[in-house]
């Protein structure tokens, strides 16, 4: 029994079984006495179809030790949004205030918005995850997973530039009289910009530190090969990948040609990719929904 | 000794507007990093950015005149063609 970090992420491509395997996980963790929060990021939502609830941004007590709750990424950015202009109202007047409002709407509504705003998210809730031993995410496709965990470092050095620039700025000005005390610690423009720069800090600090990210792979040559290079980038990222996870594995009344075609697979992957396969979930006849179900698979997984 | 002297006659006679064109054009550059999406140009970190609002919002119209008649003047006339963002 291998025993992960506090964080644990399960990533892979869509429809692998990222929502499934993340269930019954949080599920086994829960059972030996971890207070364990599944969160759901999935904007699918389908840990709500599978634990048979209805989730929001609330912990939800799903049973002994084990609470779940949901990330909603496009909540985030209307908040976001909202919060800026309570705060513009207090600077600008109303014909600034209209035009400003426009802009706000369309940078909230570009692509891209959603990863930072989930990342906002994510960073939030591992900041108020202290009651917890472990806090299981059942992440979107390893894209987006991949670009989560870059942001950091391109908006970190970002914002250093900005600092910089903004410091030689108020300098200048200094001399120039436009603004005759110039205290560079208590501008808030370089407040805000440091508060930004640390929250994301932060947010990598746990992603590469205390974070262990299990890639699930079905026994198929597409999911291998995807996986095999999202394993290797994020690994260049200083992320921690223990192992994998399969999911959907030929069951016994599978016939024989799909069962060698497997082995076949299960071979490649091995050679192929590193990695420890730390849990063996099989195909079942019926979708595996409602805890009792997933409770029956707590023991197909060698992590905890 | 000699260096204090330089310097001191040297800011002495520093006309005010040399430094301001400067310090104007630091922040001019600073803006444009933050928001250059105002101007049309594509900033996949605006939502980021966009917290900055409240504390600049203030400069942006003199900062986009600066941008756009000041230096840039093919883009004075862009505003009709271009997704500029104007105030």
């Amino acid at each position: 029994m291998e025993e992960l970090e506090k964080f644990v992420f399960f990533a892979g491509k869509g429809g692998v079984g990222k929502t499934t395997c993340s269930s019954i996980y949080a599920l086994k963790c829960s059972e030996r006495g971890l207070k364990t929060l599944l969160v759901s990021t999935d904007p699918a939502h389908s840990t709500d179809k599978i634990l048979e609830t209805t989730l929001d941004e609330k912990e939800k007590k799903i049973k002994e030790a084990l609470w779940a709750k949901e990330i909603d990424a496009s909540k985030e950015a209307v908040s976001h949004r909202k919060k800026i202009e309570k705060e513009m109202k207090q600077v600008v007047g109303p014909d600034m205030m209209n035009k400003l409002q426009g802009y706000l709407k369309m940078t909230h509504n570009s692509p891209g918005v959603k990863e930072s705003a989930l990342l906002d998210a994510l960073i939030r809730t591992i900041k108020e995850s202290k009651r917890y031993d472990k806090v299981v995410f059942d992440t979107a496709p390893t894209g987006e997973t991949m670009r989560l965990l870059q942001l950091p470092e391109l908006l970190s050095s970002w914002s250093e530039q900005l600092i910089e620039r903004r410091k030689k700025n108020l300098e200048k000005l200094g001399r120039v009289g436009e603004k005759s005390k110039v205290d560079l610690d208590d501008d808030p423009l370089i407040k805000r910009l440091k508060s930004r720069e640390n929250k994301l800090k932060f947010g990598r600090k746990v992603l590469l530190n205390r974070s262990s990210v299990i890639p699930v792979i079905t026994p198929e040559k597409l999911s291998m090969l995807e996986t095999k290079d999202s394993i290797k980038s994020l690994e260049k990222m200083g992320v921690d990948i223990p192992g994998i996870v399969l999911n959907r594995i030929a069951s016994e009344t599978a016939t024989e040609e799909r069962k060698s075609y497997e082995k076949k697979i299960l071979n490649e992957i091995k050679k192929n990719m590193d990695k420890k396969v730390m849990g063996r979930v099989p195909l079942m006849e019926e979708e595996i929904i409602g805890v009792e179900k997933l409770s029956e698979h707590i023991d197909e997984l060698d992590i905890c | 000794m000699k260096k204090e002297l330089m310097d001191f006659l040297k800011s002495s006679l520093d006309y005010g507007s040399m430094n301001e064109k400067d310090a104007y054009e630091d922040q001019d550059v600073f803006l444009l990093m933050c928001f250059s999406d105002l101007i049309g140009v594509p900033n996949p970190y605006a939502y980021y950015m966009s917290e900055l609002l409240p504390y600049i919002a203030r400069d942006l119209p003199s900062w986009q005149w600066r941008l756009t008649q000041d230096k840039l003047e093919f883009l004075g006339d862009a505003e009709q063609k271009y997704d500029f963002h104007t105030f």
